[in-house]
């Protein structure tokens, strides 16, 4: 069988002073999946993900992205990072910010080209924003936004999305649209997300990487209804990851 | 108008004038990007250790009779040096940033007093240095003011969609690939020549002003960065040449009047703005 991998992580351990925030982690994402990176605040989900788009490098082990070095082909991916530092007011508008997903394809001199031009509105046209194109990006709700970003991702035409918690601070309702709109994107792309919340997501997700300082591969399949029902329902911090660095032992059917 | 009739006779007051334009354009585009990246307090330090250049030049020219020692290649290397000091500290060790531009700012400065101190008939020259002085901008100073100024346009505006992006999210920008690093250093060394173009017209100690209100009432009226910009640069220029003007007919000093009138325009602006928007609630 030919093997489908687009993310090899083998042997990955990362600390950003003495102690390691990941120690020997394992595990391959295939193509056409639709991952979730699941784990407790500063379990090391969003450092799993830099280290997938080459933004950081394992202190020992290997990540591979498409085959080769994450470094070199992370073009091919579309990113959205957790959140974007700038300022409320900064002064752009949707088409500008779509428009930067361009970068660095498009020229650097001169006018916009038309195929920049198109590659960006068939991005807002996908995720339903091409009617707020002219809107200053500062004044748009926090799920406009989201979407702005992830046609921002997806202007550069890439290959897999990386989003990092993209429905943190989404209300429920505005969380499950973007979620609904991932899923539909995941027809003919690959996806690989972050996310804190473990029970919400996992309608639409394939594979479950759960992280603490470790990481267990847990596929949907082992979700029966019952216990997606009790966690869509019941409160988040029934799900407990008993997991530490020495010993592994997050199996979500254990989540009680 | 008296100042009318002075800028057709006197060469002076045309040169001010200029100077007044050929800063604004430059003013405008790279001050955009300084209130969009909240780096004003970077463009502080960087400006006031032009001072020390100013100083070390000033010295050196004459008492040690270096002629190629001017001023204004002294404002030119301290505050490129002074960008690149500050751009470093800023990217690899980021929280003694504040400290480190703080510290810059104020040594920036003392090293200028002492090299001026130490040179002959210098009061002149540091009020001049400090507050600006347009009516005294010779047709030397002109030409490097605008040799500097066209350096500045074609890389800011060159480089408009790279700094938007490096400006606007820069863990995206490396995500895409972009040596954000060199983008942002390249950015500081636009902003410092900016600075030395800007000290011709109102001086180091109210650059700030300059480089930032006239593109902050740009921002109240406009949601793309280049409107921003051109909003910015028509007004500064305005605001620039009136302020001289003004400063012209009744006699006081040009740089404080240019900064009083532009201050008042802004708090004008801002403040009509927040009666509209209360009224539209």
């Amino acid at each position: 069988m030919v093997d489908q991998s687009v993310i090899n992580v083998d042997g990955v351990t990362f600390a950003y002073s003495s102690e390691p925030v990941l120690r020997d982690v394992n595990f391959k994402i295939v193509d056409g999946d639709f991952a979730c990176i699941v784990g407790p605040n500063g379990g090391g989900k969003t450092t799993l993900l830099k280290l997938m788009l080459g933004l950081l490098t394992p202190d020992t082990g290997t990540v591979k992205l498409f085959g080769q070095s994450p470094k070199t082909v992370r073009q091919q991916v579309g990113y959205t990072p957790q959140r974007i530092a700038a300022n409320p007011r900064f002064p752009v508008d949707v088409s500008d910010v779509v428009l930067m997903g361009r970068v660095p394809q498009n020229r650097c001199f001169g006018p916009i080209s038309r195929t920049d031009r198109l590659a960006a509105e068939e991005a807002m046209e996908s995720v339903g924003v091409i009617d707020l194109r002219k809107r200053a990006f500062g004044d748009l709700s926090g799920g406009q936004r989201q979407r702005v970003i992830i046609a921002r991702a997806l202007a550069s035409q890439p290959k897999m999305l990386m989003l990092d918690e993209p429905t943190a601070s989404l209300d429920v309702h505005v969380a499950q649209e973007v979620m609904e709109l991932l899923a539909e994107l995941n027809d003919h792309i690959t996806i690989v997300m972050v996310s804190h919340d473990v029970g919400y997501v996992s309608a639409f997700v394939k594979t479950v990487v759960c992280v603490h300082c470790t990481v267990a591969i847990h596929p949907t399949e082992e979700w029966d209804d019952d216990m997606q029902n009790s966690l869509f329902g019941g409160a988040v911090r029934r799900v407990k990851h008993e997991h530490d660095c020495t010993r592994l032992k997050c199996k979500i059917g254990e989540h009680q | 108008m008296e100042f009318l009739t002075a800028f057709t006779e006197s060469e002076l007051v045309r040169n001010g004038v200029i100077a007044c334009v050929l800063a604004s354009l430059a003013c405008g585009v790279v001050g955009s990007y300084v209130v969009a990246r909240r780096i004003t307090y970077i463009a502080g330090g960087i400006a006031h250790c032009v001072f020390g250049g100013l100083g070390a030049a000033c010295y050196l020219q004459k008492v040690h009779g270096l002629q190629w020692a001017e001023p204004f290649r002294g404002a030119v290397v301290a505050s490129l040096a002074a960008a690149i000091i500050i751009g470093w500290v800023s990217l690899k060790a980021k929280q003694w940033e504040d400290t480190i531009i703080g510290a810059m700012w104020a040594i920036g400065m003392a090293v200028g007093v002492l090299f001026i101190a130490a040179t002959p008939g210098y009061s002149q020259d540091l009020f001049s240095y400090l507050f600006g002085n347009v009516a005294m901008v010779s047709r030397h100073d002109l030409w490097l003011v605008a040799g500097l100024d066209l350096g500045v346009l074609i890389l800011g505006l060159g480089f408009y969609r790279r700094f938007l992006l490096v400006c606007f999210d820069e863990e995206f920008a490396i995500s895409r690939g972009l040596n954000v690093e060199a983008y942002y250093l390249l950015l500081l060394c636009l902003v410092a020549l900016t600075v030395v173009v800007l000290v011709s017209v109102v001086g180091i100690v109210l650059v700030i002003a300059l480089l930032t209100l006239p593109v902050a009432i740009g921002g109240v009226f406009a949601k793309k960065l280049w409107k921003v910009m051109l909003i910015g640069t028509i007004l500064s220029m305005l605001l620039t040449s009136s302020g001289f003007a003004i400063s012209y007919e009744l006699d006081i000093p040009s740089g404080a009047t240019i900064i009083v009138l532009t201050g008042a325009v802004y708090l004008a602006v801002i403040t009509t703005k927040a009666i509209v928007c209360r009224g539209n609630r």
